[in-house]
């Protein structure tokens, strides 16, 4: 497990993570190619079943990204995505995945920067975990 | 050609400045179906207000509320965006100008700029020019995500053509020999917008230590500090040695208030908002880790409820207010400690000791004022602000141009938008009425037919060559030609003007394709733009998905080709399974019923009746007293010596008048349904208590408030106690005032500001100086004494209470917890007050005691009101607007806007301005046959709902409700599209358009293909 490259996927709200995603391409903050980046209207439509998919698919962590506390667009979307993590963290401890691999992360629009540095951070955290289990068994199941 | 005839080809208005005032105008405008353009000297458009990181009261983020909502709003493209661009000449009059305009070269060219700033890095005279917005240096780089356009320019006067820039720029997209445009357009009406300057304190460093002592800022360089976003990155430092400071000191009025240049005479108004911002964000983030101090001369948060907000500062969040005069600031040699000398209220002086000191510096009219005024052959006021009248307070002198936000003088953002959509409507009555706005007209029928298989065309757009350049784009596109439902994949040509979106029409004709996928740019910046584009080609707009390849693949990952070819494939692969899974999305049409209620009929309420009635609208004016006038009909002159009576006499004169306005005097509204654009409104009206029904698109509501009735100060019980209405009326009829006029003493602030009412009443300390002077004008040798708590005198207000002092009124500031004290004597009444520098209690014989009383709601009519109408009120009994800063006179009831006294207490000219607001935001709806929503909105399956009520509770407008079936129902035209209701329901009975489960998980399984 020398060069295990995560698969991330952040779901990223349109008024404040996803413009702060595109910052940092505009202001050019580098972050792992790992990281790919799913559009929602706001952060507090990501269901947890939504987070569950993307890790029965094979990514190795989900990032819900949103406003900054207090700035949601849609006044407190943004405190019940992270209501909804917890909810989904406490679960995959359950199991046995690890609560760890799902992250609720906080910008601003013109964080091009925290965006970046969220996701290589994370990204870090997740080479550092390992391969998510389920890909795992999945893979054992196909082979 | 004669004016009529331009009369009916003119729809265009022209609007000098895209701050937000600017920015506010063009959207209401462009909103009710005028062609706008919008010019702005600076490279890109914003204002201040990407400057600022967060606004009072909230301590939000309000930007996104106030720009475009790309997701819905047709009416931008109706806006011509003009930066680097002055008008230079403005020939014609009202309805038939011709604007010369001229555009600088911005030295680069947007198409191929990707913002990568390596000639900003390598440019030696510092001619590279980044928009504030997104400058990393500034406090909130993009909180504005709109901000267009993203790109750099060139300062070509600076330049000295060394060429090192040419040689660092990868997309080649510098060009030196770009060269000025001019160009003449013609406008029926012209708003200016241009805002002011921030006072620079530089001049005046000897006092306050600008440019001496590096840890004496500006309050704008405090915001960009405190900035999770700024210079320091969120850290809290202090310039000189990068230490988190402790104790911070605010100096108001720096720059303003005083006689000597180059400080302004003026009151910049909205200084004292900004530094308590400050402070509190700064006591909310660091608490006892924090000593805040602001030294002032008057606090003057004047607006709604800002006076509560003052308050809570001094006790609660422990701002210390210190009431002085700063005089010097120095260092201490030993400690490096800060010193600010300040002379007290007891005229003692005292030294405070800090780490930090924030200069609340004012605005000054920019520097180009002068030379804009000629152009637009306009009057300037002493300060180079425009002139404005009282009874019109938006007119310049030149009939077609009116001004708003602080080109008139510094004012806030709340005041600004007011200003911004009361120009909007003024603009607009020298136009031809708009043809109704229909933006699916000219469009063919949409073609696509459910269960259809999917014939999808993937377009690489990649205008600057940055995506080919950073990825393999030929191996994206074979795999692209693989995926399922694909059956074209072209790579676009570089888009110049419409043609190249015309070209994407034609094609998707040609290859009768029914979903589109995009390639290349970001849906945030050009999503709108393709899905307007595909609509035209008669696909429904929800039936395009973008790649986001630039943005969020070969600019983040530059040195890894191979890595963002394999992402691109992904991104393609996701956007392609999107837009598989996409359903049209269909408007909901509300027909507009193109009339309108407005209940008041006061000056905010008959200014309102009157634009929208100019404008083609039909009027019911719904008035509860037996004239027209309201509060106004007790004024007789306005501070700066204007009559009242006969503007108010014309007012009336012109609202009678009118054929589309129909007037219902000695009427209450008694009952009220139906939803934006048809409105049914039951009206009682005369002694027989006539009942009708009016049915009306909007509503306008403009009920004023009352005058408090003091019960203080002898009031009621001695005839020598009066309040300043009734000495108005007094000094107007001009009988029998000597002996009365011999010694005046005023009371500010009786009745608000306490603990009944802690609103400040905003325009009694104006009410005093006006009826000072007047008292001093019949009777020079009269003395008069005015006993204040803190001056509230905004902009040149202030130069009458200089007037004042001038010509011997005596100000003698009391507090809270020491109030004047009246006794009743024989010839006289005696009062007795506190004198701070004596140290010592004075007493006066008065002639005459004049209560300065505020206006409060009027609460047993607005609270029936707001019941009839579903509207919330303050708790000081005002109605609720749908967000006090950037919405000021909207209600959070669509359709449903509030002008005037009602909302909070005003002078003449302010509920003048508000009723035109109003006005001017109710034409937004009007112009429409029907209102459509466009973007996704949460529909509901009433077979899985179990009416648990957790959407009802989720919803952050309130938009669900158990209909009558016993199911959910979400009204399509107030839902927001944000998609928590669904995320929330248990039984999965909502989803949201655009954004289902099904689409959600389809796109992460595209995503994540291969992966396992």
């Amino acid at each position: 497990m020398i060069d295990f490259q995560p698969v991330i996927v952040a779901f990223a709200c349109s008024y404040c993570a996803y413009t702060a995603a595109d910052m940092a391409g505009v202001q050019g903050f580098a972050y792992p190619e790992g990281v790919k980046i799913v559009q929602v209207p706001c952060s507090g439509k990501v269901d947890s079943l939504h987070i569950l998919r993307a890790l029965q698919k094979g990514a190795d962590g989900v990032m819900v990204a949103g406003c900054l506390e207090g700035d949601c667009h849609f006044r407190n979307g943004n405190r019940r995505a992270a209501q909804r993590v917890r909810y989904v963290q406490a679960l995959l401890e359950d199991v046995g995945i690890g609560g760890q691999r799902v992250l609720m992360a906080n910008m601003s629009a013109g964080q091009g920067a925290v965006f970046a540095a969220t996701a290589s951070h994370f990204w870090e955290t997740i080479r550092a975990l390992g391969q998510n289990p389920a890909k795992l068994a999945a893979s054992r199941a196909a082979a | 050609m004669s004016d009529n005839e331009c009369e009916k080809r003119c729809n265009a208005v022209m609007v000098v400045g895209a701050g937000i005032a600017g920015i506010q105008a063009s959207l209401d405008l462009a909103g009710a179906g005028r062609k706008v353009y919008l010019v702005d000297k600076k490279p890109a458009p914003g204002g201040y207000l990407p400057l600022l990181d967060r606004q009072f009261p909230t301590n939000d983020c309000n930007i996104c509320y106030v720009t475009p909502d790309s997701a819905k709003a047709g009416a931008p493209l109706a806006i011509e965006s003009l930066p680097l661009t002055r008008l230079t000449k403005l020939e014609g009059q009202a309805g038939s100008f011709e604007a010369t305009l001229v555009s600088l070269p911005r030295g680069i060219d947007l198409e191929r700029c990707n913002a990568c700033g390596e000639c900003l890095k390598v440019c030696p005279e510092q001619a590279v020019r980044f928009t504030p917005g997104l400058d990393f240096g500034s406090p909130t780089c993009l909180r504005y995500p709109q901000a267009q356009p993203q790109a750099f320019s060139i300062d070509l006067e600076k330049c000295t053509r060394c060429g090192q820039c040419l040689a660092v720029c990868r997309p080649g997209a510098i060009d030196m020999d770009m060269l000025s445009q001019h160009r003449k357009v013609e406008v029926g009406s012209v708003v200016l917008a241009s805002g002011a300057e921030l006072f620079d304190p530089t001049p005046l460093g000897d006092y306050c230590g600008y440019g001496r002592f590096p840890d004496v800022v500006t309050s704008l360089e405090f915001e960009q500090i405190m900035s999770a976003a700024g210079p320091t990155g969120g850290e809290f430092v202090r310039p000189s040695d990068g230490r988190r400071p402790r104790r911070i000191g605010w100096i108001q009025c720096v720059g303003s208030r005083s006689t000597v240049e180059p400080a302004k005479p003026y009151c910049s108004s909205i200084c004292c908002m900004f530094a308590m911002k400050e402070a509190a964000w700064a006591k909310e983030r660091f608490a006892q880790d924090l000593e805040a101090s602001i030294f002032f001369m008057d606090m003057r948060p004047m607006g709604k409820d800002y006076e509560q907000y003052y308050q809570r500062l001094k006790n609660d969040l422990g701002v210390r207010f210190v009431r002085c005069r700063p005089h010097s600031v120095g260092r201490d040699a030993v400690t490096g400690d800060i010193l600010l000398d300040h002379v007290g209220e007891d005229g003692t002086s005292q030294v405070a000791h800090l780490d930090m000191i924030v200069l609340a510096t004012g605005f000054c009219a920019p520097a180009d004022a002068a030379g804009q005024a000629a152009a637009l052959g306009i009057d300037l006021d002493p300060h180079g602000f425009v002139k404005a009248a009282d009874f019109s307070p938006l007119a310049t002198s030149r009939g077609g141009v009116y001004a708003c936000g602080m080109a008139l003088g510094p004012r806030d953002i709340p005041d600004s938008l007011t200003q911004a959509s009361a120009c909007a409507s003024l603009a607009g009555g020298h136009l031809a009425p708009p043809k109704a706005l229909d933006m699916e007209q000219d469009l063919p029928p949409e073609s696509s037919q459910p269960g259809q298989a999917p014939r999808i065309g993937v377009y690489f757009a990649d205008w600057g060559g940055r995506i080919k350049s950073s990825l393999d784009l030929n191996r994206v596109m074979t795999a692209t030609e693989g995926m399922p439902g694909v059956v074209l994949t072209q790579e676009m040509a570089p888009l110049r003007g419409e043609e190249g979106l015309e070209d994407l029409v034609r094609s998707i004709g040609e290859h009768r394709l029914n979903r589109v996928v995009v390639a290349g740019y970001s849906p945030r910046t050009h999503g709108r733009i393709f899905a307007e584009t595909i609509r035209r080609a008669g696909l429904n707009r929800a039936m395009v998905e973008l790649a986001n390849l630039r943005d969020q693949d070969v600019m983040v990952h530059p040195h890894n080709p191979e890595a963002a070819t394999a992402k691109a494939i992904d991104l393609v692969r996701m956007a392609v399974a999107g837009v598989t899974l996409a359903q049209p999305i269909y408007t909901h049409q509300q027909p507009v019923v193109k009339s309108a209620l407005v209940v008041g009929g006061g000056v905010a309420g008959l200014g309102a009746a009157l634009a929208l009635a100019d404008q083609g609208v039909r009027v019911h004016l719904v008035e509860r007293a037996k004239t027209l006038g309201g509060m106004a009909g007790h004024l007789r002159r306005t501070l700066e010596g204007q009559p009242v009576a006969e503007q108010l006499a014309e007012l009336v004169d012109k609202v009678v008048q009118h054929p589309g306005i129909k007037v219902i005097l000695d009427a209450l509204v008694v009952d009220h349904q139906g939803q934006v654009g048809d409105f049914t409104t039951g009206v009682q009206s005369g002694p027989s208590m006539y009942y009708q029904q009016i049915q009306h698109g909007v509503t306008i509501l403009a009920t004023g408030a009352r005058q408090y009735q003091p019960s203080e100060y002898l009031y009621g019980q001695d005839p020598r106690v009066l309040t300043q209405l009734e000495l108005e009326e007094r000094l107007a009829a001009g009988q029998d005032l000597d002996q009365a006029l011999d010694t005046v003493v005023m009371i500010q602030c009786v009745g608000s500001r306490n603990q009944q009412n802690p609103a400040c009443g905003r325009i009694c300390c104006q009410n005093a100086v006006k009826n000072a002077l007047w008292i001093k004008e019949l009777r020079p040798q009269a003395r008069v004494i005015v006993l204040y708590r803190d001056m509230r005198m905004p902009y040149r207000a202030e130069e009458a209470y200089r007037r004042a002092r001038e010509q011997g009124v005596l100000f003698v500031r009391y507090s809270e917890d020491d109030p004047p004290k009246v006794e009743r004597q024989e010839q006289s009444l005696l009062v007795t007050f506190s004198e701070k520098i004596l140290a010592r209690r004075l007493a006066v014989e008065a002639s005459t005691l004049v209560l300065s009383t505020p206006q409060v709601a009027d609460d047993e009519a607005t609270e029936e009101l707001c019941e009839i109408f579903h509207l919330q009120r303050t708790p000081t009994g005002f109605i609720l607007e749908d967000n006090v800063k950037v919405r000021p006179v909207d209600t959070p009831a669509p359709g449903i806007f509030a002008a005037g006294s009602v909302l909070a207490p005003k002078s003449i000219s302010e509920a003048r301005t508000q009723g035109l607001a109003a006005a001017g935001r109710a034409l937004t709806l009007l112009a429409q046959d029907s209102l459509s929503v466009a973007g996704g909105v949460a529909k509901v399956m009433s077979e899985r709902c179990a009416s648990c009520l957790v959407c009802v509770r989720a919803c952050p407008v309130a938009v669900p409700f158990i209909n009558a079936d016993g199911y959910s129902q979400i009204d399509p035209a107030k839902c927001q599209g944000c998609g928590v209701c669904a995320a929330e329901c248990p039984a999965k009975a909502i989803q949201l358009q655009g954004y289902t489960d099904d689409q959600i998980m389809g796109r992460t399984d595209a995503l994540l293909e291969g992966v396992l």
